[in-house]
């Protein structure tokens, strides 16, 4: 088990030296109160999530746990290259698979997988967007595993969320803990809005052009991420129903009337992003806007069809992506993952499924996954028929040791399993922000990290490189 | 701005400010150590009269009595109680977050939250903390926010808002004065505390309150916050600075108001008798805010 902040022999890692001795000077229950403190003013603001599998939604606070995530600057120098490359492989390969399909012609990827996914969509074949950027905004979820070294869990690829956490934690900590904030130099996260704002101006077909961010409503988990990036960026959050197309153009509805929109950061998936082209059921988009974004009229970020990157039937491409059109091997190693369309690994995977983790192609929130070393036998029986019934919606993968950092709990520290979504934001220059939001499975020995699934987060620390930090690769 | 927001806006303050105008009318109508040898059942049922939710309270086949009253008007399932309005006023305030100041959606967050146990209070302190809210919000909402669209709406509600709530009260003391008060000094003591004004006119009439003095001041004043006449010049204020075409229906609609708010007397009130010409006001009053959300609200 690799563990943030201890060693193996339970001595403290240089770069949390620091933070253990300001904690062992804390009188007892100062950090509970704090916790409360918190809770407190989380709850005063507002930032909640709203869970949608109950009857009604209620709102609820996303637990923040205060001990942070440490990351030292060399270990992030290192994966901000490799999160740079991998991004940039996906939006090439984007970007080939819209046009010529090249890596289809080389036979590296087979056509099906890519043109009967769910995510493909056909309408965005030979339309050309500005900087042939389609992910402009990745969440790229990376864990360490017991080897100390990161992997690539997943690619999100078409609405990311949690950056406001990211956000919200480290002001929440600089709050509750200045002193800490004296004790160490850490890389500052707060411009991330203005990342994003010059991200979407870098997106638009026009110069000078009128943002908007584009919302479900309030009635979406994620609707305090909307309106708190809306804010933050100085630009309009609208819904489907204040906007309409016209003459292939998307105006707002103000009280001055009809305003020109350029660009639209849409929190809307793909399939309801329009009646009339896409989902016909959906009260969320607006009629035409796809004819206006193909006539170029509106940009969208992320473009439309961006789902077909970031599919889990795709994930064990991406390393072959990265060879293909950059010619360079892959920085950011991905996990042995076994395709269940492929018979020997299906067979394989049947037979040992008490060791794998099986995962729903196009699952989501940790939903629809077997875990096989914590299931029971009926749990296994079960799923191994749905995995029979349709192997190719499935994919399977080793038992991740995910690396555990202690989290604050009756007066200790509690190892509990973590991992990391770096943002990626990708416009006429790729730019990330360091750190990103660490997300924490509370409960112990479990390995589901997910908000909605009763996890928490922590604040992530990019130390600045300075000898005063301990800066040594761990 | 969205019209979509502009209304949001309106109707977050008008619910907010709705929500403290009942609480200081209830607590005015239910007040301790008033005296009163009227019938009771009608004193009981003023503040729903006020209200309009006479009928939905008749509905709850509960007994007329002050306590019943007083939990219906709080939080009653009613689209008029007070918990139904901060609802609302949050509900609003969420939905355009992003327009506002966070201290102002803090302060309406806070109160929606801390709602539940101050219902419990004594009527008198809950109408005392709801009061203390509203000044917060108001204060909040002054010292944050650039004088920019959010808050021009904003407070176009609340002055909307606070011209309805005197009108409703200056409607509702004809048939109050058919309940037997002590004296003309009680009745219009309740009066001019529903409207949060008592001290106000203390100080700026100070003669003994009768019919004509109070009708004046809470009509056409000039200087008192919640005189129709200074809501509405206020509106009127706002409007000018909300520019834009869309608001010649609504600053025709306020000239006209104005006219007579400030150019009528007692004598045009006792032309038709008090509860004809409270009534014209307000009709007018509610043309204006139909001019409003016309001219804004509504999309083509």
């Amino acid at each position: 088990m690799f563990d943030e902040i201890f060693n193996q022999d339970q001595t403290v890692k240089a770069h949390y030296a620091a933070y253990l001795e300001w904690l062992k000077s804390c009188p007892a229950g100062y950090l509970d109160a704090k916790m409360s403190e918190a809770d407190l003013i989380f709850r005063k603001i507002g930032i909640t999530f709203t869970l949608n599998d109950k009857e009604e939604g209620i709102e609820r606070l996303i637990p923040s746990d205060p001990v942070p995530r440490i990351i030292t600057s060399s270990e992030w120098e290192y994966l901000h290259k490799g999160l740079e490359q991998r991004v940039c492989a996906l939006n090439m390969f984007l970007n080939d698979i819209y046009h010529d399909g090249r890596i289809l012609k080389e036979k590296i990827i087979p056509q099906s997988k890519i043109y009967k996914n769910a995510g493909f969509m056909a309408c965005m074949l030979n339309h050309n967007i500005p900087n042939n950027m389609y992910a402009h905004i990745c969440g790229i979820d990376l864990i360490r595993h017991s080897d100390g070294n990161y992997y690539v869990l997943e690619d999100n690829l078409r609405v990311p969320s949690g950056v406001s956490y990211m956000l919200q934690n480290r002001s929440m900590s600089q709050r509750l803990f200045p002193k800490l904030f004296n004790k160490y130099d850490i890389a500052p996260v707060e411009h991330y809005p203005s990342y994003l704002r010059k991200t979407l101006k870098e997106s638009a077909f026009c110069e000078n052009p009128t943002m908007a961010v584009l919302t479900p409503g309030p009635y979406n988990s994620a609707y305090y991420e909307h309106a708190f990036l809306a804010k933050e960026m100085g630009v309009p959050l609208v819904e489907g129903r204040d906007l309409f197309v016209k003459d292939n153009s998307v105006w707002m509805r103000t009280i001055y009337g009809p305003q020109k929109v350029d660009v639209l950061y849409r929190r809307i998936d793909d399939a309801f992003l329009d009646p009339l082209a896409l989902n016909p059921n959906s009260y969320l988009g607006v009629p035409g806007l796809i004819q206006a974004y193909r006539a170029g009229g509106v940009a969208l970020v992320n473009a439309l069809g961006t789902g077909v990157a970031d599919d889990k039937s795709i994930y064990p491409y991406v390393p072959d992506m990265i060879k293909f059109y950059l010619g360079e091997e892959a920085i950011l190693k991905n996990v042995p993952t076994r395709i269940l369309s492929n018979a020997h690994d299906l067979a394989y995977t049947l037979d040992n499924l008490d060791k794998l983790v099986v995962k729903e192609v196009h699952g989501a929130g940790g939903y629809g996954m077997l875990i096989g070393p914590t299931s029971t036998k009926a749990e296994r029986e079960k799923f191994s028929h749905i995995i029979k019934a349709k192997p190719e919606n499935y994919i399977a993968q080793p038992t991740l040791n995910l690396s555990t950092c202690g989290i604050w709990l009756d007066e200790n520290l509690k190892p509990r399993h973590i991992d990391l979504r770096p943002f990626v934001l990708c416009g006429a220059k790729t730019r990330i922000t360091p750190g990103g939001l660490t997300r924490v499975a509370l409960t112990e020995g479990s390995l589901v990290v997910n908000s909605s699934q009763g996890g928490g987060t922590k604040d992530t620390w990019i130390l600045n490189p300075d000898k005063a930090n301990g800066d040594r690769h761990a | 701005m969205l019209s979509r927001t502009a209304s949001n806006l309106y109707w977050m303050a008008r619910y907010f400010e709705r929500a403290e105008s009942t609480a200081r009318l209830l607590n005015a109508c239910f007040q301790p150590g008033i005296p009163f040898n009227g019938d009771l059942d009608k004193l009981y049922s003023l503040p729903l009269q006020i209200q309009s939710t006479s009928t939905e309270f008749s509905q709850q086949n509960q007994s007329l009595n002050m306590k019943n009253v007083t939990n219906f008007i709080i939080a009653g399932a009613s689209p008029a109680s007070i918990k139904y309005c901060l609802e609302m006023a949050r509900e609003n305030a969420r939905s355009e977050r992003s327009r506002m100041s966070s201290q102002v959606w803090e302060v309406i967050n806070q109160t929606w939250l801390d709602f539940n146990s101050w219902q419990k209070q004594p009527l008198p302190l809950f109408k005392e903390w709801l009061q203390q809210r509203s000044f917060l919000l108001q204060g909040t909402i002054n010292n944050t926010m650039p004088a920019n669209l959010s808050r021009h709406f904003i407070r176009l509600g609340i002055f909307l808002e606070r011209a309805d709530q005197t009108l409703r009260i200056l409607e509702a003391e004809v048939a109050l004065r058919t309940f037997s008060y002590q004296s003309d000094y009680y009745h219009w003591n309740v009066i001019l505390r529903s409207v949060g004004s008592f001290e106000a006119y203390q100080e700026t009439v100070v003669d003994i309150p009768s019919q004509e003095l109070v009708l004046q001041f809470l009509l056409f004043n000039k200087t008192i916050p919640r005189s129709v006449r200074c809501c509405i010049e206020r509106a009127e204020r706002v409007l000018q600075l909300i520019r834009g075409q869309n608001r010649r229906p609504s600053l025709k609609a306020s000239a006209q108001l104005l006219v007579k708010l400030r150019f009528d007397s007692l004598d045009d009130i006792n032309k038709t008798g008090q509860k004809s010409y409270i009534e014209l006001l307000q009709k007018e009053v509610f043309d204006l805010a139909v001019a409003i959300e016309e001219g804004h609200f509504v999309s083509t």
